[in-house]
């Protein structure tokens, strides 16, 4: 997944500054901005992985920043000009800094922000694959192409993609050998017939 | 995040982060350092610092990337580690893998599928790994090293044509992580399960490590080296 780290803030030594600590640590693209408005002309973003670092303005302007949230992964850092502890939670993120922050602890948060252990899904969330999944999981681990599959299943390709990323999801394996696997024990596919083997 | 210095002694990256070890073995450093600091070993195995740093920097601290000392080696030098830590990998690493499954098996009931399936795909997940290090080894690298000595670029190749995802690789490693922790019921010998997850973690960390200094330090060398020769 592509990385950009964005550093908005309206003072350019800190701008620079940030982007200085930044810069010496990570291999990623860096934009720096003066106004959060200016982050409107990269909507276009998609499928990234961006951290965004801010100066916390207190003057409950709206943060409109919908569009980049929608189709990236955002983690956001405020950034205090004040010293002092935020008397409230602050909106977006958990991770603040303040002009006092050692530069390590900056890269740190950074990095904790990217951390894909991090990704493992730790919620609740349920397991259990839906009937359709589970067709659509049999004919992939059969052998079957994605065109294959919408074919045998009346369904578009896109749909099939879409059930392929909630698979994945749920049961935390990516490959096609390690999907066939799961499906084998979970008995999904009828092991008399064919050789296990010929399929993994 | 902590950024090893020159001055540092040797023991004391190895307290803080004892994964090190057999990357330091990779440079033919052995224990009994005394109060050595890097310079010192360094100076002793007659190994650039620069390059030293980068490497234990790099797989202390994930997201790290050394800009400066990058300047300070050749791509000789990466290629010498890289084929170091393939010969690990092949001659210690994957030999244990495979002994700690084929004990696992065996304290399993025989009719048990869970492991048997396993089995199988740990046996494709290793002809995909050695495959992809035959690769590196037999293409990648002679590329390079002809590069770097005879300062003449090949016209059928550039090192983008070598370029191979290292994912699917890595997936497979995760996944069989994932089967083990999440899908097979335990029928076995725990300790052995345990020990057998631990070292596939660890393997885990050190390909990573490894497909992060090819692509983000090899890569980007040869690609400038490959710009100065007027590709």
């Amino acid at each position: 997944m592509n990385k950009k780290i964005f550093i908005i803030h309206s003072s350019e030594i800190i701008r620079k500054g940030l982007n200085a600590i930044l810069r010496s640590y990570f291999n990623t693209e860096i934009i720096l901005l003066e106004k959060r408005e200016e982050l409107k002309s990269f909507c276009e973003l998609t499928g990234q992985d961006i951290v965004i670092v801010y100066e916390y303005l207190d003057d409950r302007s709206s943060l409109n920043f919908q569009q980049i949230q929608q189709k990236n992964r955002v983690r956001w850092i405020a950034f205090l000009n004040e010293h002092e502890e935020p008397s409230e939670p602050l909106p977006l993120c958990k991770f603040y800094i303040t002009p006092k922050t050692p530069a390590p602890q900056l890269q740190k948060m950074v990095s904790r922000c990217w951390d894909k252990t991090r990704k493992q899904a730790k919620t609740n969330d349920s397991e259990e694959l839906t009937a359709r999944e589970k067709d659509v999981l049999k004919l992939v681990a059969l052998g079957h192409s994605n065109k294959v599959i919408a074919e045998k299943l009346f369904i578009s390709i896109h749909t099939v993609i879409s059930h392929r990323k909630n698979i994945t999801e749920k049961t935390g394996i990516k490959s096609i050998s390690g999907l066939t696997v799961y499906a084998i024990l979970n008995n999904l596919i009828d092991t008399e017939t064919i050789n296990p083997e010929d399929l993994i | 995040m902590e950024i090893f210095k020159k001055s540092d002694k040797l023991s004391y990256l190895i307290h803080r982060n004892y994964h090190l070890l057999p990357v330091l073995n990779r440079f033919g450093i052995k224990l009994g350092i005394k109060d050595k600091t890097v310079e010192d070993i360094c100076r002793e195995r007659k190994i650039s610092p620069g390059f030293f740093l980068a490497i234990v920097n790099t797989y202390h601290n994930e997201e790290y990337f050394p800009r400066e000392e990058l300047l300070s080696f050749s791509p000789l030098e990466i290629i010498r580690y890289l084929r170091k830590t393939h010969q690990y990998y092949f001659q210690y690493v994957v030999p244990k893998i495979d002994d700690l499954l084929e004990k696992l098996t065996a304290s399993s009931h025989p009719d048990f599928k869970g492991l048997q399936m396993v089995n199988v795909f740990y046996k494709k997940y290793k002809k995909e790994l050695t495959q992809h290090i035959d690769h590196e080894e037999e293409r990648v690298f002679p590329y390079v090293i002809n590069l770097v000595k005879n300062h003449k670029l090949d016209p059928k190749y550039t090192i983008r044509s070598f370029e191979q995802e290292h994912s699917d690789v890595d997936e497979k490693l995760n996944d069989l992580k994932n089967l083990i922790i999440k899908y097979i019921s335990p029928d076995y010998d725990e300790n052995i399960c345990n020990d057998f997850l631990i070292t596939l973690s660890l393997f885990e960390k050190d390909l990573e490590d490894h497909a992060r200094i090819e692509d983000k330090i090899m890569m980007p060398m040869t690609i400038e080296i490959e710009n100065k020769l007027g590709r």
